[in-house]
């Protein structure tokens, strides 16, 4: 990894940022803010001890993207503790996916993280029924174009996205968790009839440890763009980390469950990605159950695409790439939440903009 | 080293090449920029800015060029670069300069939550800082122009940052005048050196004027604030203080705010802070003499 | 709920809604009601809130239970308290 950024340098052994210079710190910064990992930066470096090793200027920036990941992790549990009641009359029981879910569980993954909308996972017999009673409470649909919401509501795993009114913050409500044009058909009853409930919010739930790993490969390597790529790596890395410690069966485990949700292939190179790029530590024997009868995987050619993509885009990575949606996700208007006529005075800050709005105009 | 200790082609070079970095107090921003408009509106409002190496911290890296896709042959256009992405749509190209002004204030205000950010301008006499908290159009740069040409120090007409131990933090760069005010800062002070006069931009006509080289050269001490005011330019009006409720000065202030909502429970208090240990008024003008010397007297009954 | 944050400025009072962080100007009375029910540390019926204020805040116009019920009102839909079963 001759040509790994600093970034990624930084998150596989945060200790070699204790010599760095300024121009490394410099740099280190400006792509973990392009990553939106800046504030995940700030934990990792204060977990290890190293924060006060870094130069008053660089601790700046930290700072400022700490204050704002505690803002955002309010906001998120409020809007948690919003959603959840007003699923709440239909008896469905949401589970939470992803940052929500690492968030309100106190993962370590949960820690400085920066968030765009919250999903929730619900039975396709009652989407209907929490797409009600969610616009009961404020909850609108966005994308209103009929061919964007027959595509939606046809192929994909999710409904548009949902806007509430007055917060701004936006739901994805999925019952699925890849598009029925995939390759791969996860069985999602499978997953909900498997889902925890969180301690201290009884009608939450969260995906089963090892389906929450699977959940974060597939999200890794089946998004249509790889904006997050960066992001998705260090959590699959963290999951990881987190639930095979101390846990001689897991590597057996998850490579089962990898095939009852005909994720196997997904999964296979997902740990091979997170190894090579994050050195996950990963059982010598936890790919060998995949590897019988399957056919050979494709080696060189998707190893040098996936993990181009999966660094962070940025000018000064050297295996940066161009991608067609570039998101300054932190700054969304609804996460800063400015007096409206503050909003107006940047400009048209297309940051601000809505998504859908995005996707409308050229 | 400044600026101004930049030769015409050494300017130019910088700005094509590795970029510039400047230092506008405790924020440095590294611009780059082949557009002529920018080199000469940087040599020209902050020629007294101090100019770091190529090695040192560079806060924000922001760009201003035209923008790299096809419609750059169906009418010239810029925009502003954000480590190379892109939070704004393209302006008309003469806006050059003006756009990189306010992409600055979006790259502070926007990302150092470090502080507590206010759309005010703020400017200090005496170690006494006055803050001008309004909505645009309320003449505050106006006011901030006129004060300064009569002593005031700048610490900045369009972001005042309040640090966690609640003094001002300096930012000091072009002041930017609108419409009808920038004849009025000519008139009024002779000595103001202000660029060319943009027309049709989303606030009007803008043009900008050089802070004063002291105000730039105590970039770095922050300061102390003392006085709240609310400013109203209203036609006719004899300038008048009116004494301003703390409460009601606070609710304006979280108004204003940029952050306010990310800062939580701190927010609140370190406003509150401040209100507490300031004078409040309401101030209402017409001539910028007369607002001078109000402020001038209002200054010295601080003590 | 949890007690919202509160200052005293100039004798009127400000408050921030801890959870949604909404922030507010209360009038005087509206205000020497919420910090009544903040520091009495249960619920209080209307009758009772007039009462103490009749006792502890007199002002030169009593303040009338309509009045009361109608601020009590105004502070639940900010959101600043709640009504409890009697």
């Amino acid at each position: 990894m001759n040509h790994a950024s600093m970034l990624l340098r930084a998150f596989r052994d945060i200790t070699v940022t204790r010599g760095w210079s300024l121009t490394q710190w410099e740099t280190l910064i400006r792509q973990a803010r392009r990553a939106d990992v800046l504030a995940s930066l700030a934990v990792r470096l204060r977990e290890y001890g190293v924060l006060e090793s870094a130069p008053p200027e660089a601790r700046a920036h930290l700072d400022a993207a700490t204050i704002l990941a505690q803002a955002q992790e309010r906001d998120i549990r409020r809007e948690v503790l919003e959603i959840t009641a007003a699923v709440e009359p239909t008896g469905v029981r949401p589970v939470l996916l992803k940052g929500a879910a690492y968030l309100m569980t106190g993962l370590p993954v949960g820690r400085g993280r920066l968030f765009a909308d919250v999903d929730i996972l619900v039975p396709h017999e009652h989407l209907a029924d929490v797409e009600a009673a969610l616009m009961l409470r404020g909850w609108v649909t966005t994308h209103h174009n009929a061919y964007d919401q027959r595509y939606y509501r046809r192929w994909m795993h999710e409904l548009p996205p949902m806007r509430h009114l007055v917060r701004q913050t936006v739901l994805d409500v999925h019952h699925g968790i890849l598009p029925l044009t995939a390759r791969f058909r996860p069985n999602p009853a499978l997953l909900l009839a498997a889902a925890l409930p969180v301690t201290d919010h009884g009608d939450l739930r969260v995906l089963a440890p090892i389906d929450m790993i699977l959940h974060s490969a597939t999200h890794l390597l089946c998004n249509e763009e790889f904006s997050h790529g960066f992001r998705d790596l260090l959590d699959l890395d963290g999951l990881t980390r987190h639930f095979s410690a101390g846990e001689p069966q897991f590597w057996t485990r998850i490579a089962r469950r990898a095939v009852e949700l005909d994720l196997q292939r997904v999964w296979y190179y997902a740990m091979r990605y997170c190894a090579r790029m994050l050195g996950t530590p990963i059982a010598p024997d936890a790919t060998t159950f995949l590897d019988r009868g399957e056919p050979p995987l494709i080696g060189g050619m998707m190893d040098a695409l996936f993990t181009r993509a999966l660094e962070v885009d940025h000018p000064l990575a050297a295996n940066a790439f161009s991608s067609a949606a570039r998101r300054l996700l932190y700054l969304r208007g609804h996460w800063l939440r400015m007096p409206a006529h503050l909003l107006a005075y940047h400009l048209t800050v297309k940051a601000f903009r809505r998504e859908e709005e995005e996707h409308a105009s050229p | 080293m400044i600026v101004a200790d930049l030769a015409g082609d050494a300017l130019h070079d910088a700005l094509k090449g590795p970029g510039m970095r400047v230092r506008t107090g405790s924020v440095v921003v590294c611009v780059r920029s082949s557009l002529p408009q920018i080199a000469a509106g940087l040599a020209l409002h902050y020629a007294n800015h101090a100019l770091e190496p190529d090695d040192a911290f560079a806060d924000f890296h922001v760009a201003v060029d035209p923008p790299t896709s096809m419609r750059r042959w169906l009418r010239p256009q810029v925009q502003f670069y954000f480590d190379g992405q892109v939070p704004f749509r393209p302006l008309p190209l003469d806006q050059a300069f003006p756009m990189l002004e306010w992409g600055l204030n979006w790259c502070v205000s926007a990302h150092c939550h470090q502080y507590l950010a206010l759309h005010a301008a703020v400017v200090e006499r005496d170690g006494r800082a006055l803050l001008l908290p309004a909505p645009p159009g309320s003449g505050k740069s106006t006011l901030c122009a006129g004060l300064i040409a009569r002593g005031w120090r700048l610490l900045s007409d369009e972001l005042a940052l309040i640090d966690a131990s609640g003094m001002l933090v300096p930012m000091p760069r072009p002041v930017s005048l609108k419409n009808a005010s920038i004849d009025v800062i000519r008139r009024f002070d002779e000595r103001a050196m202000i660029g060319p006069v943009i027309h049709d931009t989303i606030k009007g006509s803008v043009a900008h004027m050089t802070p004063p080289a002291e105000s730039v050269r105590r970039a770095m001490m922050r300061a102390a604030p003392a006085l709240i005011v609310l400013p109203r330019y209203r036609a006719g009006a004899a300038a008048t203080l009116v004494p301003l409720g703390k409460a009601q000065a606070f609710m304006e202030l979280v108004r204003n705010a940029f952050n306010y909502h990310i800062h939580g429970e701190s927010g609140f208090e370190l406003l509150a802070d401040l209100v507490q240990r300031c004078r409040c008024y309401e101030f209402e003008y017409q001539d910028l003499d007369e607002a001078a010397q109000v402020f001038n007297r209002l200054a010295g009954a601080s003590a | 709920m949890p007690v919202p944050q509160r200052r005293v400025l100039d004798g009127e009072l400000v408050v921030r809604d801890r959870s949604s962080g909404a922030t507010h100007l209360l009038s005087q009375v509206s205000g020497t009601i919420l910090v009544l029910l903040i520091e009495s540390e249960s619920s209080m019926r209307a009758a009772d809130i007039a009462h103490v204020l009749g006792v502890t805040a007199p002002t030169d116009e009593p303040v009338t239970l309509s009045e009361i019920d109608r601020i009590l009102l105004e502070l639940e839909r900010i959101g600043l308290v709640a009504r409890v079963p009697a």
